[in-house]
């Protein structure tokens, strides 16, 4: 299937984006983690290395994914799927708790977030089941078939409990169900339903540290004198911290509130604010105009598709990225509630970082695999 | 080249076969995503461009801060150096609730409770309070520090905080007197030399983390601590040790309620012990009453000297030369005067008597008639000489003046003049009495006071100086009051001094010394008028001196419950051991 002449179709404005968020990453991850300290002291610039051969792994892994015609997936579909439910099942047994949430598994070097992978596999199998039922997609039996497919591994994930990894799953089913055809109507109805849904949930599965994110944001807007000290210190500091870096930024390694631990988690949730402090708004509208050429080439990627499996796994990466991008720089920038999930090619961490190169993989296979005919 | 040309018509077939798909929905995900694009870059340049003064004055208020840098306290240390006070480095724990997690929190509790020795429930309070720090424990001792770090619970922070600590408990304890939780003396040497001792805090201006250490990239601005001098006490060991060992003594086979011994060097004014009962431990102040641990009663306790001020009367008058050794008053153990009936302690008369035996038998008829020979401008002007109320100045918190009516007082009257002859009516601290009598002493030379020998910081140490305030008496009638009070001492000796029989001769009480004593009985004034029935002030005063150099003065002062008898034993004792 690998024949040198399609590689002509690689896409190398897709590439260069994300090649240009590496960079930005390296230069900002590098400057978040050279003077921070972990709550017990311990220095962190060794994160540095280490996110260095994520990025090094993940470009092989990008590699090996654009050279694997994405149309065998289709038929890993179920396994991938029953993988996705056992993993994120047996870590809720066997994981280890890491910020407080149970979603890691330890593998003695490194530990690893199984939510991250499951999230690409998530649009293979979600994909895999519209396309087989091409023609039939508006029924509405076939779109609760996709709703239910989806729920179960956010599901899951509440329960560790990841809200962040939640709404992405959300994310990247409703872009999907809308690029399948879902009708207005059905989605009408499920927003009526969803309602009663979100009361239960707000009352019996969110825990109160969730609880008192979502009203920070609340309060953070609406009347800052109730913004409870504690938990409003994220949101606060991030938007000094971005706020002080004004026009041009402070220079790499000299942002004091990211160089001096103000701004919590810096090199990985909160790297937009360190980008925010130390390049300033030009380094801000720079990654954000490199991330939205990425998007939109995604969906170019989508449209141009040879058949709906590929449309499909191209919007879901589109949904994930663009959900990924909207809720991290929201939070960071106060317009949306404190959840943790990193910023896609920039933050700090291995499996997220893997996840995102090999969907851009993923994306370049479907790009370079859509002639019927290649001369 | 031919690939190229054929690729028109190959987009053209492939367009029919990809996915159909309304345009619009392809169309509504990409103005989302602009909607999106549009709010991230309008909320930046808000946040950026716009509020960028604001939210950096923000960042400054919170980063570029000043802390202060903590001198070390000085040393306190007696005569020979021992040390009396000193701080100690120790670590209290601060607690910072909101980075402990609530599901840890009940174990830690009870960890913590136990290596603390505290209440679980109120550890558990701590640790969950909404309080972004607050403090737990202070001054852990040092094992227990490394144990509670030993958890490496970041909630949990071992702040470097020095304690004061005085080694050797109660010794000494009102003149050093004791420092509160917030590092200030409160009373004694602690309170009086409190901004020496703590010498001057510094400042460290620079840029902090969240951690509050300073940002290592940022430039800093110190102005380094300067440590408290270290103060050198008057204070004897030995003769300090002998008084309060004596005054416990006394206190316990006299069932006094109080009681204090002053050792002045009278050459010098040094004060070489200050004793006071009751008395209190330092390090563990908090657990007596304020009554005791904040004035030292040897320099602000006012009480009615009784007997031991006809010393002044009689030297006031020989000053005055209103009478002089050989004057004779008749003594007839009562008097009369301003319709009062006067007397003797005993109610019984001596007959005709000189100044020295109005002394010898404490005589209050034969007192207050040379009063009336001195004359009450010549007599007061004396008692202020001798410094009576008037602060002594010397060295240590708290002192009080005492309340003298002379002639220019409202309230005053002649009969005034008369008990005050013999130590009533007028209300002294035992430090002043002390001091008067060491001018005896001294020919006639009053000193000042002091407790501190020496001062010493970075700069180099200072010495006190010796300061003389003033010649109250000639040096003639000094000496004449010195043989008075020799002859005084004799009196009592076949209670003191067993074996020698009292005489109005000189004699060596305390072979090598010649000692020179006045006793005083007086009552207790009670607020309403008159005085309490039940209650007597013993007191001795009197030195031993002209076979040494600079021999210590003694006094001593026992409340309630007393016979002047009392108080000889603990000066017999003293003057022995002094000896040796």
């Amino acid at each position: 299937m690998v024949e040198g002449r399609i590689w002509r179709d690689f896409n190398f404005f897709l590439f260069g984006c994300v090649l240009a968020l590496l960079c930005l990453s390296l230069l900002s991850v590098y400057s978040a983690t050279l003077n921070a300290v972990t709550a017990f002291g311990n220095p962190m610039h060794v994160l540095f290395p280490r996110h260095v051969v994520n990025i090094v792994v993940g470009l092989i892994g990008l590699t090996a994914m654009t050279m694997i015609d994405y149309r065998l997936l289709s038929s890993f579909a179920l396994p991938l799927y029953v993988a996705v439910i056992l993993t994120l099942s047996v870590v809720l047994v066997f994981g280890r708790i890491q910020e407080g949430a149970q979603s890691w598994f330890d593998l003695g070097v490194r530990t690893v977030q199984p939510s991250e992978f499951c999230k690409v596999a998530m649009i293979v199998v979600l994909a895999s089941y519209w396309s087989r039922f091409e023609k039939l997609r508006h029924t509405w039996q076939v779109q609760l078939g996709g709703l239910v497919i989806g729920c179960l591994p956010v599901l899951l994930v509440l329960v560790q409990p990841d809200f962040g990894t939640a709404v992405i799953f959300g994310a990247i089913w409703l872009s999907m169900a809308w690029c399948s055809g879902i009708r207005l109507s059905h989605l009408l109805m499920l927003f009526l339903v969803a309602i009663p849904i979100i009361w239960v949930g707000w009352t019996y599965v969110l825990d109160d540290y969730q609880k008192a994110r979502l009203l920070t944001f609340y309060w953070l807007h609406y009347d800052p004198t109730k913004v409870d000290p504690n938990d409003g210190y994220n949101v606060t500091q991030s938007l000094i911290a971005i706020g002080s870096g004004g026009m041009f930024g402070a220079g790499l390694t000299h942002g004091l509130l990211s160089q001096g631990n103000y701004v919590p988690v810096q090199y990985s949730d909160f790297i937009f604010a360190v980008i925010g402090e130390e390049m300033g708004f030009a380094g801000g509208i720079i990654l954000i105009l490199f991330f939205f050429l990425l998007l939109f080439l995604t969906i170019s990627i989508a449209r141009r598709a040879r058949d709906l499996f590929g449309h499909l796994i191209a919007i879901g990466i589109f949904g994930m990225l663009f959900a990924h991008f909207a809720v991290n720089v929201g939070m960071t920038i106060g317009v949306f509630p404190v959840t943790g999930i990193p910023l896609p090619f920039v933050s700090y961490g291995g499996s997220f970082t893997f996840t995102s190169l090999l969907a851009v993989g993923l994306l370049q296979s479907i790009a370079m695999r859509w002639r019927r005919i290649v001369f | 080249m031919a690939v190229r040309r054929a690729r028109p018509s190959i987009v053209a077939s492939s367009a029919q076969s990809s996915v159909k798909l309304p345009r619009w929905r392809i169309y509504a995900m990409m103005f989302s995503c602009v909607i999106i694009l549009g709010v991230v870059i309008l909320r930046l340049f808000d946040i950026q461009v716009m509020r960028h003064e604001q939210l950096s004055d923000m960042a400054n208020r919170e980063i570029n801060q000043q802390i202060t840098l903590q001198p070390g306290r000085g040393v306190i240390t007696d005569r020979e150096g021992n040390i009396l006070a000193m701080d100690v480095e120790r670590e209290s724990l601060w607690v910072v609730p909101s980075l402990i997690p609530s599901d840890r929190a009940p174990r830690l509790a009870l960890t913590l409770a136990a290596l603390l020795g505290k209440d679980s429930a109120e550890v558990g309070r701590a640790l969950t309070s909404k309080l972004y720090w607050l403090p737990l424990a202070r001054w852990l001792e040092p094992e227990l520090a490394e144990q509670i770090a030993a958890l490496e619970e970041p909630g949990l922070q071992l702040v470097y905080e020095p304690r004061r600590i005085y080694p050797q408990d109660m010794f000494a304890a009102h003149v050093i007197g004791a420092v509160n939780h917030n590092g200030d003396g409160i009373s004694g040497v602690e309170s009086f030399y409190n901004t020496t001792l703590k010498g001057i805090t510094g400042t460290l201006q620079a840029e902090f983390d969240g951690a509050r250490n300073p940002i290592a990239i940022a430039p800093q601005h110190t102005q380094p601590a300067r440590d408290g001098a270290n103060l050198h006490l008057t204070i004897d060991p030995v003769i300090q040790h002998i008084a309060e060992t004596e005054l416990e003594t006394a206190i316990a086979e006299h069932q006094a309620d109080s009681g204090c011994v002053i050792v002045m060097e009278v050459k010098t004014g040094a004060i070489r012990a200050m004793a006071s009962w009751p008395t209190f431990n330092p390090n563990t102040y908090q657990q007596y009453d304020p009554a005791i641990y904040q004035r030292n009663p040897a320099v602000s306790h006012l009480y009615e000297p009784g007997s031991t001020f006809k010393i002044v009367t009689v030297a006031a008058g020989m000053q005055a030369r209103a009478f002089t050794a050989d004057t004779v008053v008749q003594d007839n153990g009562v008097i009369e005067r301003y319709g009062y009936g006067l007397k003797n302690w005993n109610g019984r008369g001596n007959g005709p008597i000189t100044p020295g035996q109005v002394l010898y038998y404490s005589s209050n008829v034969g007192a207050l008639q040379l009063n009336e020979l001195t004359g009450t401008d010549a007599f007061y002007q004396t008692v202020a000489a001798f410094g009576f109320g008037q602060l002594s100045g010397i060295d240590i918190g708290g002192e009080e003046a005492g309340i003298v009516h002379d002639s220019t007082s409202p309230g005053y009257d002649g009969i005034t003049l008369l008990t005050n002859s013999y130590g009533q009516g007028i209300s002294v601290t035992p430090l002043q009495m002390v001091r008067a009598v060491a001018a005896i002493a001294n020919d006639g030379m009053l000193m000042q006071p002091y407790i501190v020998a020496e001062r010493c910081d970075a700069a180099g140490c200072v010495e006190t100086q010796p300061h003389m305030v003033q010649q109250v008496v000639e040096p003639g009638v000094a000496w004449t009051v010195q043989r008075m009070l020799v002859h005084s001492a004799n009196h009592y000796a076949p209670v003191v001094w067993a074996n020698i029989t009292g005489s109005f001769e000189d004699q060596w009480l305390v072979p090598g010394y010649e000692v020179a004593a006045k006793t005083g009985t007086s009552s207790i004034p009670l607020p309403g008028g008159g005085y309490d029935p039940s209650y007597t002030i013993g007191s001795v005063a009197g030195f031993a001196q002209r076979t040494m150099p600079s021999m210590p003065f003694w006094s001593k002062w026992i409340d309630r419950k007393m016979i002047s008898g009392a108080c000889k034993p603990p000066y017999r004792c003293f003057i022995g051991l002094s000896n040796n």
